[in-house]
């Protein structure tokens, strides 16, 4: 396999806000090949969107920071922890450059992040003017071609937003974001406004153009269904920390982290008849406010003393399948998180 | 008597500069007490319109609701007073349909004052924490505002202030669609434990096919205002005959590797509702369209086992 095109690593994102931080994303680290496609999925405020926003420098200024960490695109780190503001500038204006180059991004709501008061084709001509020196004429030209990818005819270039539908409009930005062959593309829960039978047909959009340019793909999503569909592999994140990493096979055919096996669970299943279903009782814990130790101890059913003492590391049960979890921790490593106790917990 | 409504060719229709857009065009079903109906359909096939109809929060362009054996379409403002206590209705977005300058406290005690239940202000406390306690929300929020709480309680809340006046029906628009996945279980689970304590019958609208499945005992599919396909919930899932909801049911992502099932997709989206010709609203995304599906309308016809579906082919497509 080719080298990997993002990667992640140990990624700490905070928000500083009036009440007090917000520790959005813990340690967060994954990584991304050409032509691959991962899924990010876990439940509102778990800090989905704030990694998606890192890795794009899009993170709402003043509040978002990067604490720690590193975003390699292409080997290259891409994030200033530096404060400073002149290094800061420094790294808006490289970002401002990739952005709709390298790495693009698919919003949840195509109307918002429509313009509504310029004609669709012109905002995709717009991205292509930006990044690459061509005339005008050959960038309607690349716009219509892209339009026409994602079958929609090239005649309605000069349509404004509002006269496409909800399907419509999100092809229309997969186009935009798809229109300077990008390495990397995010996409927030593109498919969570539409309806199903138009879900299906985008999804499959995705899928076709994917192969065809050999991107990248993080899908950020809640919705189960939608990884098993497109992801080749997922992450399930649980109050900023990777809680189950592994490809789907291992993550659908042998979840292993309670907080996992809850979300199979609640989904109301087309095949099986149940009377009640499975939902485990509380709600996430507050980021201003994470619990100490294992965050999800709280509502967790095999929860035991030690997980009130110890940080539970992300274990390999099986090779590519990592858990975060006191009870797969391999018995040496219990031991010495126990002994290290006084002296911080080892990572 | 085991029906606690009917509702018989029922119609809405608006006039747009363009025409007329048929909202909800000739539906016609009947729901049992203590059973719960769920109407699927995607957006702009006119679910929610046909629930607030029911309630008369619209008024319906023709055709009959009988609640209780009395029609009700046609009962002035003054009546429906006397009828309001026994039909509520649960809304998709809790956060627009709570008052957000009202506590928990006040949202709830709101129907209560309406209808002066109570005269002592210290019983209306009382049923008020009562309330609160069968939904689950913590007697500590009572004083909170919605801004303060997340989407799932608030969905409680919309949930309590629904049952305070004890209704026989509850119409619950989309009450989970804006929740996540555990929430979602903790609400369904919340809703089935209410039915079977105070026997209310629920009219569920939602898209999403397979909470339908779990929680309703017969399912009407809706497609531009019409419905297409009504049965028991076990006989759409084992039977399915339209050619709709077979694309429907395709069309859900499954959280799971084993199972792949084929697929349709469909193509196109949904078609125009105003002024709709005389003909199959679904042929022009139909795989198995003919000349006669633009042509004429078909009618729902019982299929045997109360099943009922309308299209021209149903019996050659399916076999039977």
């Amino acid at each position: 396999m080719s080298e990997n095109v993002l990667e992640v690593k140990n990624l700490i994102v905070h928000y500083e806000t009036q009440d007090g931080v917000a520790e959005a994303v813990n340690d967060v680290s994954f990584s991304l090949k050409a032509g691959e496609t991962m899924g990010l999925v876990g439940e509102t405020g778990a800090g989905k969107t704030t990694v998606a926003l890192s890795i794009m420098g899009l993170l709402p200024k003043p509040a978002g920071h990067i604490i720690g960490g590193e975003i390699l695109l292409d080997g290259k780190n891409i994030v200033e922890t530096s404060r400073n503001k002149i290094k800061q500038r420094r790294n808006d204006r490289m970002m401002r450059k990739l952005r709709g180059n390298d790495i693009s991004m698919i919003f949840q709501d195509p109307m918002s992040a429509l313009n509504p008061v310029m004609p669709v084709g012109e905002q995709i001509a717009e991205v292509i003017r930006l990044h690459n020196k061509i005339s005008k004429a050959d960038a309607v030209k690349r716009a219509i071609e892209m339009m026409e990818l994602v079958g929609i005819s090239g005649e309605r270039y000069s349509y404004y937003p509002h006269e496409f539908s909800g399907g419509m409009k999100q092809r229309i930005v997969i186009a935009m974001a798809l229109a300077c062959n990008p390495r990397v593309l995010i996409a927030d829960e593109p498919t969570t406004a539409l309806d199903v039978t138009i879900q299906a047909q985008v999804l499959d959009l995705m899928r076709g153009l994917k192969k065809k340019f050999n991107t990248a793909l993080l899908m950020i999503t809640h919705d189960l269904g939608v990884v098993a569909e497109i992801c080749d592999k997922c992450a399930v994140v649980y109050a900023g920390q990777i809680v189950e990493y592994g490809s789907i096979e291992h993550i659908f055919n042998n979840p292993q982290h309670p907080y996992t096996k809850a979300l199979f669970n609640a989904v109301p299943s087309l095949d099986k008849d149940v009377d009640r279903l499975e939902s485990i009782s509380g709600l996430m814990s507050d980021p201003m406010d994470l619990p100490t130790h294992c965050t999800f101890k709280e509502r967790c059913t095999a929860c035991c003393d030690a997980c009130g003492e110890i940080d539970p590391p992300l274990t390999e049960i099986e090779p590519g399948h990592l858990v975060r979890c006191y009870h797969f921790m391999k018995e040496t490593d219990k031991a010495a998180a126990v002994a290290g106790k006084g002296g911080g917990v080892a990572k | 008597m085991s029906e606690i409504l009917q509702v018989k060719n029922l119609k809405k229709y608006y006039s747009v500069p363009s025409g007329t857009l048929h909202a909800v065009d000739d539906v016609s079903f009947t729901m049992n007490y203590g059973e719960t109906l769920g109407i699927v359909g995607e957006s702009g096939c006119g679910k929610s319109t046909l629930g607030k109809t029911l309630l008369r929060l619209i008024q319906p362009t023709s055709g009959e609701v009988i609640f209780e054996g009395q029609d009700i379409t046609n009962v002035d403002q003054k009546g429906f007073t006397a009828l309001r206590p026994k039909m509520q209705m649960i809304f998709q977005d809790p956060m627009s349909s709570l008052n957000p300058r009202f506590s928990i406290s006040q949202q709830i005690a709101e129907p209560l004052k309406i209808y002066k239940v109570y005269k002592d202000k210290e019983q209306l406390n009382k049923r008020v924490l009562e309330l609160m306690d069968t939904v689950g929300l913590a007697r500590r929020y009572v004083e909170t505002y919605p801004h303060e709480l997340d989407g799932g309680r608030r969905q409680r809340i919309g949930i309590a202030r629904a049952l305070a006046l004890n209704p026989k029906l509850i119409v619950c628009d989309e009450p989970v669609s804006a929740l996540d996945v555990l929430i979602q279980a903790q609400i369904l689970n919340l809703l089935q434990d209410l039915q079977k304590e105070h026997g209310l019958s629920y009219m569920f609208i939602t898209h999403n096919l397979s909470v339908v499945k779990h929680i309703s005992d017969n399912i009407c599919v809706m497609y531009l205002g019409q419905v297409i396909e009504q049965c028991r919930t076990k006989e759409l899932f084992t039977h399915t005959y339209h050619p709709y909801t077979k694309a429907l049911l395709s069309a859900i992502p499954v959280p799971s590797l084993k199972d792949k099932r084929e697929r349709v997709l469909l193509k196109g989206e949904l078609t125009s509702p105003i002024n709709p010709k005389n003909a199959c609203r679904f042929a022009p995304r139909c795989l198995y369209a003919r000349e006669q599906c633009h042509n004429s309308a078909p009618e729902l016809v019982d299929l045997g086992n109360n099943h009922k579906c309308a299209c021209h082919f149903v019996k050659e497509i399916n076999g039977l």
